[in-house]
């Protein structure tokens, strides 16, 4: 029982809905996180799920994924349809319980802005672009996005030069104390990275310029927001992360 | 709130708080297959099918469920007979204490609504939204590859 | 046999599989009371004053309890035999708290809902005291947690002391200046929870007569009817228990975490009332593995036989005593009683502190005892330069050899004589050294980044407590031929119900489903002390076997009277006579019934042991560490044990696959982290990381048979012994795979990374911290840096987490 809350609204419109957005309420898609939290000064959920698509396709390299998509369904279709695309693995170490993925939608997964998101962080390193609508639509990078407005659509790259996705945790199941994807873009190697930290961070190094040195460098920076917690020390992490860029950096 | 779906079979109309949740509701009807074993769905001692997929009852609002066929393991052994899943899991010595026999039973059954004969992964994956604290999943494991064919 | 040691379905599969309603909180009650804990935030604070006004008047609220409520009356929420070893430092409610998650109130409202509001709104003044986490400094601590007068049995109130050991067989400085090598390690294990996937959960209610129903989760029925009397000054003819089907305890649920509570709020109310413990308030207030430092010292004589054994424990109590004494005793009961030492001594203390009381937790101090003792053997055979398990098979016990310590070290007092009657150690390693392909992995080489290694641990545990624990079966015959068994045993969730059908099947000849088994109902059921200790199969076991055999004897003589012969024999279910004249047993009882020499053909027994059989392990790890991350992966473990002649193969076998992931846990994963206020952090299965079954390694289980004379039909314990290898056979594989000897769990990423860089430096430099004694030098020699820096680091475990 979600006790606090009183009512709930199903706009017809984006506009309803961004309007409806006020203190005491909440954007509900998926609901995982939501549910799970239950927060108590939530008194007005806000659906969103027929409002939002749930289409998936793919056309000229790039990947739409309506915000209502839920992680399993991304799963399957990628699996048919591009099965080495690291995404999928994401996804499964994002969240390792099938009864979560068939609820939890990738616009929410986003929405939530967690740290420790292997499918956040991939799509950080891959660019990815949101559809947001706020008064109106507009397209941002998943980058630059500011986290208001309400997502409906997700574009991403499939193809690139080479692409690596490496995480670090305690048993699988666990969330990752490092996660790192890197990218070949031709030019330049582009890498997010996450796990028990304070933020994804993004960065971009020429690749003629990688080196082991660069390695260290990106861990150092990149360690500065991570935590020390039972996992590790921060020094033990910026270890980890060195390893992890390193090993990545190798691959692509 | 007012919602209409069919659970187990049957058609069934409610009218619960908005803040309901398709646990609690189930609960209250008495169909106790549906168990708490945690609040954030990482146990999914509290799994259902819904239109054959696994989901964790305690983190989707009845309302939502309008027009949705609901299952919990209830369903499966209506009347005398039991399903012959349930018969692996007995014979293969799946079950200990058996609080989280309702979630892995309707975990293995989503799985083979999808994949017909599954690699020991797949059922590995299958099973890893319910927790279980007694069997290490060796026998679980087992029964659901037994039972699909695909021995181990 | 027919029956026992074969394949036997479980007598509550089906119902089981079918999803039926047979757990505590499967029935729907009218008019039911929802109740719920306010816990302390605060670590150590003394109640200044509580105001529950407020929270009375709130609509819905049906009772509010506090300290004001109850007299000062003192015992132990442990579910032990009585007198209970555990020190009487608990009240129901109390005016001061101890930890984060103590007792404050407790409301029962109509629903949750109105019982989580009403909890809001009372008001409580605490007076902060200042709190202690360390182990290491409560006994000098000014914090001093139990000052009052009139709590018992506390070994030493002033200095925090719960329990202490001091035993000694032989002479241990001697036999240690004997030696010729003398070893000292110390190693540290965490608190672990024992999660199962069910919670503390427990209804009550008054029934037709008034009497109070106690319908909870329990692993120990007849003592929560004696304790719940006993603290709510009820007569003990007031109160039935009712244990149902458990889901799941490991020991977690040999407590009395909510009955008492529960049922005075139904005895003030007249009401059923509902008290259930949410996943987060498992991990704040229900109980775990006790944390300790083990310290061995091993004194080795020329021909590498242990002459002494030096043992010092230092427990982490948490801030009350249950299972403090107990499960320190068998921490080094276990341990000791698988190598043979002339002489032994133990010296432990079990200190309190401002973090959550442990409690009783599958393998009740082995784990601990054992990891350091089988990290500590494999340490010694590596700096000797032999294979770890020739160093081992050099000292094991053998049959007829006297367990020196079983008699001076019980479990909370003296124990008892034990001369070993079955040991099955040594197949254990055969056969285990052959499935994880010892010599060949062994052997091979290893480079680079990701090594792989083999870790060996063997240990003991016991069947039931010696001269302690004792079970009690009943049975009557049905006219058609089956039998009511009906026994105290708690079945939870490990199957011991189908165990001792089979039991009593194999004794009387029948098909396993003409035995009716009903267990564990104070009303119904004969006494039993509950399903801890291994015990059940064990001595249950033996219990059911006294009551079947004596059935056996009232049937053959019915049978004999109602054939008017003089003599007949008992086979398959007949009772026939010299001249091939007979009678099947449901027209033997039919006839006893209605017709002929009538009766009921019932009878009851009980047991209790004197010995308690050591079953044997040997546990083999497969590991790959990562040893530029620190990271490991566990391929397999092959658990081999020796529990006697087993009765249900299937179901040993389902024990020890379900025991390996704990004590992978234990290892690598699991651990209750908590900050500096003293609150634990990981209070969620997201950030308290057990095995789900893609985490899982390859698991292979074996048995070897031995025929335990005490036991029933050959019968030693099996679900206790399992949990304890792993987590010392990651240990020793880890070591085996890159160099690093970690000595404190779980074994983290940092942990191993840090000894390969430590390991790294050290290369040029003499092996310290293990020193060879000659001759006439007798001082025990440690590297004093090392463990300094060791303290810091658990330090770090405990405490230096602000950011939650």
């Amino acid at each position: 029982m979600w006790n606090s809350i009183k009512k709930i609204i199903k706009p017809v419109t984006l506009t309803e809905a961004w309007q409806d957005k006020k203190r005491n309420s909440s954007f509900y898609s998926g609901g995982s996180y939501l549910l799970a939290d239950k927060p108590e000064e939530i008194e007005t959920l806000i659906d969103l799920q027929e409002l939002l698509k749930s289409k998936i396709f793919i056309n000229e390299d790039i990947l739409y994924l309506g915000a209502a998509a839920e992680l399993q369904l991304i799963m399957d279709r990628l699996k048919r349809e591009l099965p080495e695309y690291p995404l999928i693995k994401a996804i499964q170490n994002s969240c390792p319980s099938i009864n979560i993925r068939n609820q939890r939608s990738v616009g929410g997964e986003i929405g939530q802005n967690r740290p420790s998101s292997d499918v956040l962080v991939f799509l950080h390193a891959v660019k990815a672009r949101l559809t947001v609508f706020k008064e109106d639509e507009s397209s941002v990078s998943i980058r630059n996005w500011d986290g208001k407005g309400i997502i409906t659509e997700i574009s991403l790259p499939v193809k690139f030069k080479s692409i690596n996705y490496q995480r670090y945790a305690v048993i699988p199941s666990a969330p990752a104390i490092v996660v790192i994807t890197g990218v070949n873009f031709g030019d330049n190697f582009e890498f997010a990275v996450g796990g028990t930290a304070d933020l994804i961070q993004n960065f971009q190094v020429p690749a003629a310029k990688w080196n082991n040195e660069a390695a260290l460098s990106l861990a150092r920076t990149a360690g500065a927001n991570f935590k020390e917690d039972h996992l590790g020390s921060a020094e033990y992490k910026i270890s980890l992360l060195e390893t992890a860029f390193k090993r990545t950096g190798e691959v692509l | 709130m007012k919602v209409s779906f069919i659970l187990n079979g049957k058609p069934e109309k409610a009218d619960e708080r908005a803040g309901t949740t398709l646990f609690d509701y189930l609960r209250a009807q008495g169909l106790f297959s549906v168990k708490y074993g945690s609040d954030r769905g990482e146990t999914g001692a509290d799994s259902v099918l819904i239109d054959d997929k696994i989901y964790n009852s305690s983190l989707l609002l009845l309302y939502r469920l309008e027009n949705k066929s609901v299952v919990t393991l209830e369903y499966f052994s209506s009347g005398t007979g039991i399903h012959p899943l349930q018969a692996a899991f007995i014979n293969e010595g799946a079950i200990q204490c058996g609080y989280c026999t309702p979630g892995l039973i309707l975990a293995a059954e989503a799985l083979l609504k999808r994949v017909s004969a599954p690699s020991e992964l797949e059922v590995r994956q299958a099973l890893a939204g319910v927790y279980c604290r007694c069997t290490g999943y060796v026998k679980p494991i087992k029964a659901v590859m037994k039972y699909s064919g695909s021995e181990l | 046999m027919k029956i026992v040691g074969r394949k036997t379905a479980r007598v509550d599969g089906l119902a089981l599989a079918k999803g039926k309603a047979v757990f505590a909180d499967d029935i729907s009650q009218k008019d039911i009371l929802y109740a719920k804990f306010l816990f302390s935030p605060l670590a150590h604070a003394k109640i200044k004053s509580i105001n529950i006004k407020q929270a009375l008047a709130l609509k819905g609220v049906a009772a509010i309890l506090t300290f004001k409520d109850f007299p000062v009356k003192y015992y132990t929420t442990a579910g032990q035999g009585y007198p209970e070893p555990s020190p009487k430092d608990y009240r129901i409610f109390d005016d001061k708290v101890r930890y984060v998650g103590d007792r404050v109130a407790v409301a029962a409202a109509e629903s949750l809902e109105i019982a989580e509001a009403a909890l809001k709104l009372i008001k409580v003044e605490y007076e902060k005291l200042p709190a202690n986490f360390d182990l290491e400094k409560a006994m000098d601590s000014k914090v001093v947690l139990h000052p009052e007068k009139g709590k018992t049995f506390i070994f030493n109130a002033r200095k925090n002391i719960s329990a202490n050991i001091e035993a000694e067989v032989g002479n241990v400085e001697k036999g240690l200046a004997d030696s010729k090598y003398v070893f000292t390690q110390r190693y540290f294990t965490p608190y672990v929870q024992q999660a199962a996937i069910e919670p503390h959960i427990t209804r009550t209610w008054l029934d037709e007569n008034d009497r109070l129903i106690i319908r909870t989760a329990t692993q120990v029925p007849f003592h929560v009817r004696r304790i719940v009397a006993d603290v709510l000054d009820i007569p003990v003819r007031k109160i039935r228990v009712i244990k149902p089907r458990l889901g799941g305890g490991f020991g977690g649920k040999q407590e009395i975490l909510n009955e008492e509570v529960c049922a005075a709020l139904t005895l003030k109310t007249g009401r059923p009332v509902r008290l259930e413990f949410t996943r987060e308030e498992e991990f704040i207030a229900a109980r775990s593995r006790h944390a300790q430092f083990v310290e061995f010292t091993l004194g080795l004589d020329e021909d590498l036989k242990i002459r002494a054994i030096d043992l010092k424990i230092l427990q982490n109590s948490g801030a009350y005593g249950p299972h403090a004494l107990t499960v320190m005793s068998v921490t080094a009961s276990k341990s000791l009683a698988l190598y043979k030492s002339p002489n032994v001594r133990i010296r432990a203390d079990s200190v309190y502190t401002n973090l959550p009381p442990a409690g009783a937790y599958r393998g009740y101090g082995a784990p601990q005892g054992f990891f350091a003792l089988e990290s500590l053997m494999d340490e010694i055979a590596h700096e000797l330069g032999l294979d770890p398990l020739e160093l081992r098979l050099k000292n094991y016990y053998k049959k007829g050899d006297k367990i020196a310590i079983a008699e001076v070290l019980g479990e909370g007092r003296e124990g008892y004589p034990v001369i070993l009657k079955t040991t099955g150690i040594r197949q254990c390693i055969k056969t285990g050294r052959k499935l994880i392909d010892w010599p060949n992995v062994q052997n091979s080489k290893n480079q680079g980044s990701i090594r792989r290694g083999l870790g060996v641990a063997t240990v003991a545990q016991g069947s039931g407590i010696a001269g302690i624990d004792m079970g009690s079966a009943s049975i009557k015959m049905n006219e058609d031929g089956s039998f009511n068994l009906h026994v105290g045993a708690a079945d939870l969730g490990t199957g011991s119900d189908t165990a001792l059908a089979q039991i009593a099947a194999e004794v009387l000849e029948v098909p396993i489903h003409k035995i009716i088994v009903y267990s564990a109902d104070t009303d119904h059921t004969p006494f039993d002390t509950g399903a801890y200790a291994s015990s059940t199969t064990y001595i249950s076991g033996n219990a059911v076997k006294k009551a079947a055999l004596k059935i056996r004897k009232i049937i053959l003589e019915q049978g004999v009277k109602i054939l008017g012969i003089e003599k007949a024999g008992l086979k398959n279910g007949l009772v026939t006579g010299a001249d091939g004249k007979s009678i099947t047993y449901a027209e033997i009882c039919t006839k006893s019934f209605y017709t002929d020499f009538q009766l009921q053909i019932q009878a009851s027994a009980s047991h209790l042991s004197y010995d308690s059989p050591p079953p044997y392990n040997a546990t083999f790890a497969d590991v790959s560490v990562d040893i530029e991350t620190g990271f490991v992966t566990v391929h397999k473990i092959v658990s081999v044990s020796d529990g006697g002649r087993i009765i249900n193969p299937q179901m040993a076998e389902g024990q020890a696959e379900g025991a390996i992931p704990q004590s992978l846990g234990f290892a690598l994963s699991e651990f209750m982290v908590f900050d500096k206020f003293g609150r634990i952090i990981n209070r969620d299965f997201e950030n308290y990381h057990i095995f789900t079954a893609i985490d899982m390694p390859e698991i292979i289980v074996k048995f070897v048979h031995t025929n335990e004379p005490s036991g029933p039909f050959g019968a030693k314990a099996v679900a206790e012994i399992p949990i304890i290898g792993p987590a010392p056979a990651i240990a020793n594989a880890i070591f085996k795979a890159c160099g690093a000897r970690i000595r404190e769990l779980p074994i983290t990423p940092e942990k191993i990374l840090k000894e390969l860089r430590r390991n790294q430096k050290k290369k040029s430099e003499a092996r310290s911290q293990i020193s060879e004694v000659r001759g006439k030098k007798k001082s025990i020699v440690r590297s004093k840096k090392l463990v300094e820096e060791f303290f810091l680091s658990i330090r770090c475990t405990l405490m230096t987490f602000v950011n939650s």
